[in-house]
């Protein structure tokens, strides 16, 4: 916790400053309704801006439909073309409005301020560096996996799932799926959990005097602390299409946990929260704010929980067929979604749910086997440890995440 | 005092609320910042002005006599004399206030990578003005390092250039004007220090921005961040461009193996300062880390200035494990650079989060890192 002259100031004026800390109900804020959407405006414009993160999801959307296009197609892929999209060199996208805007997801991969800058949650600039590598080695191993070979133990090459053509590396595992479930948890969990709702940078600068007094931001129509709040929101339902109802990323997912009654309030759980939240941020009630930050970053992490456990169960249920190669996409969105956990942030702590060791341990055990996911005779246990290990920490059982009813 | 006991209330307050496990606690300041300013100007920021000018007298004796004789032993000793400087200005770049920063003597001094082409452009035209923002990449530590050493291959041919070149004289003139240029402006610090500025430096002794110990301890986190973090070290290892590496722009990049040596002494004259180390010797008066001690600055139970100064220590020990050539290091293995930037970033994430609180000091640069 930081606080600044400035943050004290502030929070001695605002009268609920001295409330309780417990979770209390979700009310208006200061004579702020929370809206039924997240819509707000000043001056009669939105002042809700996250351009910057729609642009970022479109880019990895963009770069995973590459890997399905030669998968489907029987084509190469081109990994130089994959590397430039992800750092957005060379007009690499296929639109000028993404090659232009100044965006790049390699620069927001492992990068967070908390966990990147300041260290906390066990981060450092090796770790970051090695991330950004691990994912650029993600599309060598793409490329090789389309070589048209047919995957098999020990071989990368492609494999067809049901009607859907999947390319596999040598080990078993999805390079596209570690690509996109994994920079869900390096680049929009992490920048969610432990950069822009974090108080040290929601609080930084002058940031909370500013926002107090409602003086704007030389970029828009928004403070600086709500254009933060509304990246935040960006990382989660940026991509979104109310006209076509379609969904991305953890948005999609959190929907799709939701479909479970065991879990079917996350959905609201999360949209209120960011609404509640930036209400709170227009009526200078910071600590009303902190309690929907630490709402926000707990349901994402059980999002991420509750589907690495799915996976893990689903592909356990699939290793039988063709010699363990139907259960690897689950496996592999599942190996995603615990990479995803190291990016996490426990609420009113500096960590993790699970810490980098902790989840390089689990990622580690998924591929021991002989030849990685192809060695089916060990993995059952594994898959059962990992998703017992999980869902402890969580407090749900792996028979509630398993099944979706 | 009864205001602190309202902040001090607030904080644990506010605490209770977010149960992070980083907190900087501290208790009353009634440190003698007169007592403070005046040791840093008397035992450590005159002197080391004052060293910084005998080592570019000597700097200057010696391209005088390299101009007169561009022998083989003229060069080195005219290369010793302008490391002996360069080391002696990191000892003074921290010092970025009333003249100095008045005169931009670091940008003067050490902007690098340099360019060599501009060089070249103005010893061949003859038609340059020092003084001018623009010339600030063609002269100082770099320009005199592509001089010394980057101007050929091989000695005897950097030699030709002050002999039997067309533009000999050119050349000797240049290299006669960046020592000039050097000895010039920190004539005018040294002389502002031994004037009034020293004074007024010591009576701007409360607490707002612009007061001294204000502006130094801001001075303090930013050379170490943005100087020695990231200029010696972030950049050329690609920090700060997506991975995309840099070798050619570390510090004395002709002279290849001198960067890591120049890292260290601006990290240790970082250190000294923060302990109110006397330029001269080994004695100590009153500093950031008897300031903070003063304070009871604690971070999770530990004194801060121990924390902080144990992490000195971790860097020296990273450090030690680079290439003497910081390009060859980028090179051969960068993620040795990369742990040697996490060493040097842990302290500034203790001077930015937990020093500047603890003494209630307010940061007045900015990272810009939105979107």
């Amino acid at each position: 916790m930081k606080i600044t002259k400035y943050a004290l100031a502030a929070a001695a004026l605002s009268l609920t400053f001295f409330s309780s800390c417990s979770d209390d109900a979700v009310g208006p804020y200061g004579g702020i309704e929370i809206p039924n959407s997240y819509a707000f405006s000043r001056n009669g414009m939105s002042s809700v801006d996250y351009g910057g993160q729609t642009a970022r999801l479109k880019m990895l959307n963009e770069m995973g439909e590459k890997f399905t296009i030669a998968a489907t197609n029987g084509n190469l892929l081109d990994a130089g073309e994959l590397t430039n999209m992800y750092s957005n060199t060379n007009n690499a996208f296929s639109s000028a409005e993404l090659n232009n805007s100044g965006k790049n997801i390699k620069s927001k991969t492992a990068s967070s301020a908390d966990y990147f800058s300041s260290f906390l949650g066990g981060g450092s600039s090796t770790e970051k560096a090695a991330v950004q590598a691990m994912f650029e080695n993600q599309f060598i191993l793409g490329a090789e996996a389309s070589q048209g070979n047919p995957a098999s133990a020990g071989v990368a090459g492609s494999y067809l799932d049901g009607s859907k053509m999947r390319l596999f590396a040598a080990n078993g595992l999805e390079p596209q799926q570690i690509l996109l479930k994994g920079m869900m948890g390096a680049m929009m969990m992490d920048q969610i959990s432990n950069q822009y709702l974090s108080t040290l940078k929601l609080d930084g600068g002058s940031n909370v005097i500013e926002n107090t007094n409602k003086v704007l931001s030389a970029d828009g129509n928004f403070t600086t602390m709500e254009h933060y709040w509304d990246e935040a929101y960006g990382y989660v339902y940026g991509a979104d299409n109310a006209t076509t109802n379609s969904k991305k990323f953890w948005s999609s997912y959190i929907d799709q946990v939701n479909a479970d009654s065991d879990f079917n309030t996350v959905s609201n759980d999360v949209d209120l929260a960011f609404r509640a939240g930036r209400a709170a941020i227009v009526a200078n009630d910071y600590s009303g704010r902190n309690q929907q930050i630490a709402r926000i970053q707990e349901k994402l992490a059980l999002v991420a929980a509750v589907r690495a456990v799915y996976y893990l169960q689903e592909g356990k249920g699939k290793l039988v067929e063709d010699n363990g190669a139907k259960a690897f996409h689950a496996l592999s969105e599942g190996y995603g979604f615990i990479m995803s956990l190291r990016y996490t942030r426990q609420p009113g702590t500096d960590n993790p749910y699970f810490s980098k060791t902790e989840v390089d341990a689990m990622l580690a055990s998924l591929i021991s086997g002989e030849n990685g996911l192809w060695d089916i005779d060990t993995l059952s246990p594994k898959l059962d440890a990992i998703s017992s290990q999980i869902a402890a920490k969580f407090g749900f059982t792996v028979a509630q995440a398993a099944t979706v009813n | 005092m009864k205001n602190l006991l309202l902040l001090v209330a607030f904080v644990s307050v506010l605490t209770a609320c977010s149960s992070s496990d980083h907190n900087t606690s501290t208790s009353g300041d009634s440190f003698n910042r007169t007592a403070l300013l005046t040791h840093w100007a008397d035992n450590i920021i005159i002197p080391a002005f004052s060293n910084y000018d005998v080592h570019l007298a000597v700097l200057q004796s010696e391209v005088e006599n390299f101009n007169a004789n561009p022998s083989q032993e003229n060069l080195l000793t005219v290369r010793n004399s302008w490391i002996a400087a360069y080391k002696a200005y990191q000892q003074v770049m921290l010092f970025n206030i009333g003249k100095a920063a008045d005169l931009n003597f670091k940008e003067a001094a050490d902007t690098y990578p340099t360019d060599a082409i501009g060089i070249e452009a103005n010893i061949a035209n003859g038609n340059y003005n020092l003084e001018l923002l623009s010339q600030y990449s063609k002269q100082g530590f770099p320009a005199l390092d592509y001089m010394l050493n980057g101007l050929s291959e091989s000695d005897s041919g950097i030699i030709t250039k002050y002999s039997s070149d067309a533009n000999a004289d050119a050349y000797k003139l240049y290299l006669t004007s960046l020592i000039n240029a050097l000895k010039s402006k920190n004539a005018a610090i040294v002389s502002d220090w031994s004037g009034i500025y020293r004074s007024t430096f010591i009576t701007s002794n409360g607490t707002a921005v612009s007061s001294s110990t204000n502006k130094m301890v801001n001075l303090f986190v930013k050379n170490f961040e943005k100087d020695i973090r990231s200029g010696k070290v972030g950049i050329p290892a690609g920090i700060f461009s997506n991975g995309t590496l840099f070798p050619e722009k570390i510090e004395g990049y002709y002279k290849k193996d001198i960067s890591k040596d120049l890292l260290n002494t601006a990290v240790q004259a970082q250190q000294d300062f923060f302990n109110g180390k006397y330029f001269a010797n080994s004695q100590v008066g009153p500093s950031l880390k008897s300031y903070l001690d003063d304070v009871k600055a604690v971070r999770n139970g530990l004194n801060l200035s121990a924390i902080i100064n144990n992490q000195f220590e971790t860097i020296y020990t990273t450090n030690a494990t680079l290439n003497s050539n910081l390009s060859q290091q980028i090179l051969s293995n960068n993620t040795k650079m990369l742990e040697a930037y996490d060493a040097m970033q842990q302290n500034v994430v203790y001077f930015k989060l937990d020093m500047m609180q603890a003494l209630n000091i307010t940061i007045d640069y900015v990272d810009g890192d939105g979107d």
